[in-house]
């Protein structure tokens, strides 16, 4: 039976090699996804489709502006036969709970950030793709602290640095685990993890400036470090980070070169355009901010607060750019499209622009008594607002005047944005004592400085599934 | 070694054992020689015979010539040069063989007209020398077919020493004295004795002992063959005589009603569509694979199960129990059916097998499908032209008027008089186009089934081979075609050492039928398809020739609808074809240790096209619709090409398995027996499917035309713009799997047996995360034979065994993943590029479905098998089931899929087998068969709206219900203006649309599950002498179906094909009658609404489902060799089969069909057949 003994060896080592060959291959062989319309996103040009998602990526939270003291309803009628989002953010009646889509939909774009950013962990970098792996993970981060930023501006109380340690903040996901609800951080780490974001950001980006505005650079990082400092009143960083962003791009748009007459008077492609974002979903935008124009034949249903239009000098071109009147000889002011990404969208710009990194700038100077490099940028921007011998002179050396410029010029400027809300937070906390009304027909609503109902309400599904502290 | 040592055994009664062995003997050589010479033309019992120098050999066959008399001899062992002189006249056969075997070592035995010649008998010096003379000894153990016999007993009498046949059937003893007294025993068969040197290296027959369990046998779990007797697990077995006994060229209808825990699926509709083609106890998976895994020759089975010729099924093996399937780990959960394909049979000749049906049937019985009468349908008609409905009086170019309005219209229009409108109707009332749809479109059933296969083989190997042929002729013209081819070929080198065996399936199947439906809006009940010569006639639909005529300058396709043509000029043509190759090659390194490597690759296409030529309607509305027109140059564009239309569904698989096995069986001492297997699998299958809708054909050059997909065109035909209608999709599925797994069963003094299995899948399915996270799943099962202890003492019940597992198997679901799933976004997206959006995050905790399963059975055996059978109870929970379940939205996504859901299915099933009557010409028994399972959803969290609920079988899990469970308002009956009601808290109310948004659960009534909770079937076998009857009855239970009924909307927009209109409410007082609402004009309001809905949606429709089948009879006649001596054919059977034979009792007195409710009730049908053996 030599042949047989031959067999039983060759059937040993056949057997034996298919055992280390199995071992070998398992994993590629388990790897090779089930269905092919299916994507596990694995490569940087994936990553960069994830985060090209602008539908999911490019959204603020709705309640920035609905909260804000911006707009009116025409009548009370329109403020009735509105969405009930609207209707309770309008009066701060905190009983809208599970019907805002703010807290869902930031939290969508974080699955994203995260996403990316633990994915990269996966990709072997290389000299070739050094740059493009650098800019992808510095804008994973940064919508990640841009997002963070945006939901505790809505669902948190403002940030003060005495009590930021035992504040409620948000749940912050920094991976993807469905598994396993979070509780909420506090206010103070919640700060923190922006910020430790926004540094690995601008550490990880290339210095390259043409990056698409819907995605995140340096420039824009800086920028938005800013806005953070400047929310947690620490002044001497915003003024840092203000300057480390104009030092790299620092242009302002001509006001003078826009067509007064275009419902749409910014450009796509904005010389001012650092990120481009957009309040919330179409549902609220249309309801909120419609225009009459072109193919869009919607009504508005709202105006602008004529508070607001009453701050303009009557030669500013903005009120001719921001705002126009239906009809003539009607007092109500009604919005335009400003800094949209697209002339299509009906949702207000909530984005990062040069304009309000020089702002920034300006009131840090102003807070630091340097109050004529304050009044130089008011000056600088000025120029670019007004028609030429129109353009009027800021000029004081009063630290308190200079802050009453500036935040004018604050409220003047970031219409619409979402600037407002975070600006009364703000503000209120260091004691400038405003507080926000409406008039609904007969009745007049109100939310004095640091009222609990600056953190709205989280939604009911989120509560009841990870059993997180209700504001 | 063929010497008929009767007297070494002989013991009283002796001629009783001495004819048995004589027989086992000849069986024994029959199978073991090489060349078998018989001659078996009896003439005399004397020999007359002169011939100088003759081979025995001669000699032997003249004597079988002259007597009769087989002789029997193995050549090897007769010296053929050895002659003799012949000098016999008129010699006895005695004589003859005395003087032939002088002085040779051969010896002859004369039994039963059978001479054996065989070596002589050793000396008693030689015995005494080798008294002490012990030898090892090896032998196999086959059934009657050449089976092996898995797990025989073997015992050494005398010396307490005993061993099971191992996988192979053999079995081997060491140093035993070489007379030593050997009995084989086997379950079902009758046990043998034997000397212990006469067995080595033979095969061993057993005979099936009539009087025993006929059910007892080898069952194949696909990886390796179980003595059922020693099995612990939940089996059930089907032999080729029972697959046999249908004519359905489909396999899954050949089971049907065959074997407790099956229920197959009558009535596949869009609203069951998620239950599976046929079941294995219950449901055990919400929304994950439902069907059962299908296994052939070892190898789960992709391709369509009706590709599998049943005339090539040797049997059938169902797994029903977590310990059967969990040797399928992760795809065994929905249970397993194996399928073993016919294979040679070592030394035997040639034996050509060919069975051949012919089924023949009435057209279906297209009455039976409730519709209005034509006089029924004029008087609504009349109706609704009374109310202005068809109030036109001079039909706009478009409108289609039916003859019953044109009549009237001509009527009001004085153009006829109103006797002769009348005369007209009723020359209408009198017709019904179901007359002459069964003349024109349907025929009657004819199914053809042709099958032929040749298997035998020598020493060394073994062949089987077979083709078939299927033609099925349907009742609505549709026709069916199958080509199979079978190839299955083993050969053994090394003594048998390594077994290399191949295989080749194939299958072609064509099919085809018309894709042409009648439109209700044109064609009613009294419309007639033919004039009165009997051509088709023409029956316009949505256009009219002056409409036409008045579009895009006259330059449209004409618009003419003949039904009758209509038939023959669309269609839908399948083309499937499956085939697969197999390879493996076994080696045993001892009779112990075997390892086997095996490898099956299978691919196959499936393409099923539905064509419309150039000539459809439907393929001319199209291209009219998308014909542009320019006034100003008159020119008319086709966007649409001319041709024919054509969507063509194409779908590839192919896979690759690889298998290493290694089995290990052995004994230890006469009380320890032990049988294991280990193994490692590797499987690839991939999946590419393709839709493509095509325009342009050309029928000359099998062309297509390019048409623009993207373009919006504005239709002639409504002025409104849209674009071609089209579709282009590609999916493709791979899924990957490798598996180890190890089982093993030790047996301890033959009564009790363990046996434990444990399997690991890995696939890609879930990603490698899953994988690792993958409890492995596994099974344990104890057996204990009562009936072996040795206190055992009831003599009327022989046979007592109880069985109980436990163990895990599992569930595929290809949808979900441990990875992030993303997907390719649609949209311009701002003109940002590609950019993907996350379908699914990652979970990393995701796993495998799991159900468990507990079994608890017991086998028992009245005596003389009066009565035999098994009970299994079972308790099946499906755990981990992935569902989508709402989350913290933090997560960032609202809804997630995870292991979320739990179900369970209880249930039992009994199999009884009777034998009223048993003697030698006549015998009858039963067999019974009560299958009960019932599924209950214990977790799923999403909470369901009750409302959704409430409707025909929306399979909408909710927990505390079957997964199939009904639900519906309660009807209060009708109210005095025959209006419906339904309860809301207990009071009777119209307002049905105030109850739906009151969303009260208690007005929600819950009926029951819509799949039987009771099945099975109840079989009586009658035999006198070669002619057998069998019949079988087969019902289902305690299920409910909502039957379909009167929607007045719909019958106003002429859907005259309805059920109840006749019962419907009509005076005052008939609510006291019916249940079916008055007709309400106009059906748009309110009240009609809610008077409608609050009967359809309410348990007024509910019907019980219980039914009682004759499911059919079979009657066969057996033609022998020992009935019909010049018989050509080793055996002819002809047989007669009846199916379709309708209800014996039904729980509604509704009129239809449970099983089948809605459609046209199908013919009796009738088959002859063939089988025949050369």
């Amino acid at each position: 039976m030599k042949i047989a003994a031959l067999y039983k060896n060759i059937f040993l080592v056949f057997s034996l090699a298919s055992l280390v060959l199995l071992a070998g291959c398992k994993k590629e062989f388990l790897e090779k996804k089930p269905i092919m319309g299916n994507l596990i996103p694995k490569t940087l040009k994936e990553f960069e489709g994830l985060l090209n998602n602008y539908s999911v990526i490019n959204k603020t939270p709705n309640f920035a502006i609905l909260c804000a003291d911006e707009y009116q309803f025409l009548t009370r009628e329109i403020w009735l036969s509105s969405d009930e989002v609207i209707q309770n953010s309008y009066n701060w009646n905190h009983s809208f709970y599970e019907v805002s889509d703010d807290w869902n939909n930031g939290y969508k774009t974080l699955l994203y950030a995260n996403t990316v950013i633990t994915g990269l962990n996966e990709v072997v970098k290389t000299p070739a793709n050094q740059s493009q792996y650098g800019n992808i993970k510095g804008q994973a981060y940064f919508l990640r602290a841009y997002t963070f930023f945006n939901l505790v501006q809505v669902f948190a109380l403002p940030y003060d640095a005495g009590s930021a340690g035992s504040t409620p903040g948000i749940p912050l996901p920094l991976e993807v685990n469905p598994n396993k609800p979070l509780q909420r951080a506090t206010l103070a780490d919640t700060y923190a993890q922006v910020i430790s974001d926004l540094e690995i950001a601008i550490s990880s980006f290339s210095d390259d400036v043409s990056l698409k505005p819907t995605l995140g650079s340096k420039v824009a990082a800086h920028a938005f470090l800013a806005r953070v400092y400047l929310s947690a009143m620490n002044y001497p960083k915003a003024m840092e980070s203000a300057k480390a962003s104009l030092a790299i791009k620092g242009e302002l748009l001509d006001y003078n070169t826009l067509d007064q007459a275009s419902p749409n008077a910014f450009d796509v492609v904005n010389p001012e355009l650092l990120f481009n974002t957009t309040h919330g979903h179409f549902a609220v935008n249309y309801d909120f901010y419609a225009i009459n124009y072109g193919n869009y034949g919607y009504d508005f249903k709202t105006k602008v607060n004529p508070d607001l239009i009453s701050l303009y000098d009557p030669n500013d071109l903005r009120l001719k750019l921001f705002y126009f009147t239906r009809t003539a000889g009607d007092a109500d002011k009604y919005i335009k499209n400003l800094y949209q990404v697209s002339t299509l969208s009906f949702a207000p710009f909530s984005g990062l622009a040069t304009d309000e990194v020089y702002l920034i700038l300006a009131e840090c100077l102003a807070r630091n008594n340097e109050t004529e490099a304050a009044m130089d940028i008011l000056n600088k921007i000025a120029l670019k607002r007004f028609p030429a011998g129109f353009v009027p002179v800021f000029s004081t050396s009063d630290k308190e005047e200079a802050l009453r410029l500036v935040l004018l010029e604050r409220r003047k400027q970031l219409v619409y944005r979402g600037s407002r809300w975070l600006d009364v937070r703000r503000l209120n906390k260091g004691g400038a004592n405003i507080t926000l009304s409406r008039t609904v027909g007969e009745d007049r609503y109100t939310l004095p400085p640091n009222d609990k109902r600056y953190a709205l309400p989280i939604p009911l599904s989120e509560i009841s599934f990870s059993g997180i502290q209700q504001n | 070694m063929y010497k008929i040592s009767t007297k070494v055994l002989c013991v009283p009664p002796c001629h009783i054992v001495r004819k048995w062995l004589m027989r086992i003997k000849l069986v024994a050589v029959l199978l073991l020689v090489t060349i078998m010479q018989v001659s078996a033309s009896a003439l005399a019992q004397n020999v007359t015979l002169h011939h100088h120098k003759i081979t025995l050999a001669q000699v032997f066959k003249e004597i079988g010539k002259q007597t009769g008399y087989n002789v029997l001899w193995e050549p090897d062992k007769l010296n053929s040069s050895i002659t003799i002189d012949a000098r016999f006249s008129n010699a006895s056969v005695k004589e003859v063989m005395e003087k032939c075997l002088q002085g040779t070592l051969m010896n002859y035995v004369i039994e039963d007209k059978t001479i054996v010649v065989a070596e002589k008998e050793r000396s008693v010096l030689d015995r005494l020398l080798n008294i002490f003379k012990n030898i090892d000894l090896k032998a196999k153990v086959t059934d009657e077919k050449g089976n092996a016999l898995v797990g025989a007993t073997v015992k050494l009498k005398n010396f307490n020493r005993s061993t099971t046949t191992n996988q192979y059937g053999s079995f081997e003893f060491k140093n035993v004295d070489e007379n030593a007294i050997i009995v084989i025993s086997y379950m079902g068969y009758t046990s043998k004795t034997f000397v212990a040197k006469e067995l080595s290296d033979k095969s061993i027959v057993l005979q099936i002992n009539t009087g025993d369990l006929s059910e007892v046998s080898v069952v194949s779990d696909g990886y390796q063959k179980i003595s059922k007797e020693r099995a612990t697990a939940s089996y059930e077995f089907l032999d080729s005589a029972i697959i046999n006994r249908g004519v359905s060229a489909n396999i899954i209808d050949r089971i049907e009603n065959m074997a407790p825990g099956i229920l197959t699926l009558r009535n596949k509709s869009a609203s069951n569509a998620n239950e599976p083609s046929f079941s294995i106890r219950g449901r055990s998976t919400l929304f994950s694979a439902v069907e059962p895994l299908v296994v052939v020759d070892n190898y789960p089975f992709e391709g369509d199960i009706n590709s599998i010729n049943p005339n090539d099924v040797e049997s059938i093996t169902i797994l029903k129990d977590a310990a059967a399937t969990s040797v399928w780990g992760a795809r065994g959960g929905n249970g397993v059916l194996v399928i073993t394909m016919k294979k040679g049979k070592l030394n035997q000749p040639a034996e050509v097998s060919f069975n051949s049906s012919w089924n023949i049937a009435g057209k279906a019985d297209l009455y039976s499908v409730p519709q209005l009468s034509s006089s029924e349908f004029i008087d609504v008609q009349q109706f609704l032209y009374d109310k202005g409905l068809y109030g036109f009086t001079a039909p706009k170019p478009g409108d289609i008027v039916s003859p019953l309005v044109r009549i009237l219209n001509e009527k009001r229009n004085k153009l006829i008089t109103a006797d002769e409108a009348e005369a007209r109707i009723a020359q209408l009332r009198n017709q019904d186009v179901r007359d002459d749809l069964t003349k024109y479109t349907q025929d009657n059933i004819l199914n053809q089934q042709y099958a032929l296969s040749i298997r035998g083989g020598g020493a060394q190997n073994k062949y089987f081979l077979s083709a078939g042929y299927n033609k099925e002729h349907g009742s609505d013209r549709s026709d069916r075609d199958r080509k199979s081819f079978s190839l299955n070929e083993s050969y053994s080198f090394f003594k048998d050492k390594l077994q290399v065996n191949a295989k080749v399936m194939f299958s072609d199947t064509r099919h085809e039928r018309s894709n042409y439906n009648l439109p209700v809006e044109a064609v009613f009940p009294y419309t007639r398809l033919v004039d009165e010569q009997a051509n088709p006639v023409e029956i316009p639909y949505k256009y009219t020739k002056t409409q036409i005529a008045g579009l895009a300058g006259g330059k449209l396709l004409d618009m003419t609808h003949i039904p009758l043509d209509e038939y023959n000029y669309g269609r839908t043509k399948g083309h499937i074809q499956d085939y697969s190759i197999n390879a493996d090659a076994a080696f045993k390194f001892s009779n112990q240790l075997q390892l086997s490597l095996s490898y099956q690759y299978g691919s196959g296409f499936s393409n099923v096209n539905d064509v419309y030529d150039v000539e459809s309607f439907q393929t001319r509305e199209i291209i009219n619709r998308f014909t542009t027109y320019n006034t100003a140059t008159g020119v008319a564009t086709l966007n649409v090409p001319y041709g024919g239309s054509e969507q063509i569904n194409r779908s590839t698989y192919n896979n690759h398995n690889t298998r290493s096995l290694l089995t290990y069986n052995n004994s230890f001492g006469p009380d320890h027996q032990v049988s294991a297997l280990a193994g490692i699998e590797i499987r690839s299958t991939n999946m590419q499917s393709s839709i493509r809708q095509e325009y342009g054909y050309n029928k000359e050059f099998d062309t297509y035309q390019r048409y623009n997909a993207a373009a919006n065109i504005v239709t002639v035909f409504n002025g409104q713009s849209s674009s071609i209608p089209n579709v282009f999709r590609n999916t493709n599925i791979s899924n990957r799997f490798i598996s180890i797994f190890a089982n093993a069963s030790y047996t301890y003094k033959n009564r009790y047996i363990a046996s434990a299995s444990i399997r690991k899948d890995e696939s890609n399915l879930f990603g490698v995360d899953a994988n690792k996270k993958g409890v492995p799943l596994w099974s344990a099962g104890a057996a204990w034979i009562i009936n072996k202890e040795p206190f055992y003492n009831l003599a009327w019940l022989p046979l007592l065994k109880l069985r109980l597992t436990n163990g895990f198997s599992g569930n595929t679901n290809p949808n979900t993943s441990s990875k992030t799933i993303a997907s390719l976004g649609t949209g311009t997206n701002l003109g940002l590029g590609e950019f993907y959006k996350i379908d699914n995050p990652p979970n990393a905790e995701l796993r495998w479905e799991k159900v468990q399963q507990i079994n608890l059975g017991i086998d028992f055996g009245l005596k003389g098998n009066i009565i035999s059978g098994s009970f299994e109870y079972f308790r099946k929970k499906g755990i981990d089931l992935i569902s989508q379940q709402p989350v913290a939205p933090q997560v960032g996504v609202i809804n997630f899929t995870g292991n979320f859901a739990d179900i369970n299915t209880t249930g039992f099933d009994l199999a009884l087998s009777s034998r009223q009557i048993t003697t030698k010409k006549f015998s009858w028994n039963s067999h019974l068969i009560v299958s009960r399972a019932v599924d209950v959803i214990t977790k799923f969290d999403v909470v369901q709206d009750p409302r959704n609920s409430v409707g025909n079988n929306a399979n909408i899990p909710r927990v505390g219900y079957a997964y199939s469970a009904l639900f519906t308002y309660k009807y209060a009956g009708l109210n005095s203006l025959g209006q419906s009601m339904v309860y809301s808290n207990g009071i009777p109310t119209t307002d049905l649309l105030s109850v739906v948004s009151a969303a009260n659960e208690n007005d929600i009534v819950y009926i029951g599950n819509n799949n039987p909770k009771v099945s099975g079937s109840l079989r009586n076998d009658f035999s006198y002498k070669n002619l057998s009857l069998s019949f079988l009855i087969s019902y289902r239970l305690g299920h409910y179906l909502k039957r379909q009924s009167i929607n007045y909307n719909s019958l106003f927009q002429s859907n005259y094909k309805q059920a109840d209109f006749s019962k419907r409410w009509q005076k005052p007082g008939d609510e006291l009658f019916t249940n079916v609402p008055v007709m309400a004009y106009p059906a748009y309001t309110t009240e009609s609404i809610n008077s409608q809905n609050a009967y359809s949606l309410s348990d007024a429709l509910v019907e019980q489902g219980d039914n009682i089948r004759l499911q059919d009879i079979q009657l066969t006649y057996n033609f022998t060799r020992s009935n019909f001596k010049k018989l050509p054919f080793r055996n002819l059977q002809l047989y007669g089969y009846a199916s379709n034979l309708g209800l014996l009792w039904k729980a509604t007195e509704y009129d239809l069909d449970p099983d089948y409710p809605g459609s046209a009730r199908m013919p009796k049908q009738f088959s002859l057949g063939l089988r025949a053996t050369l």
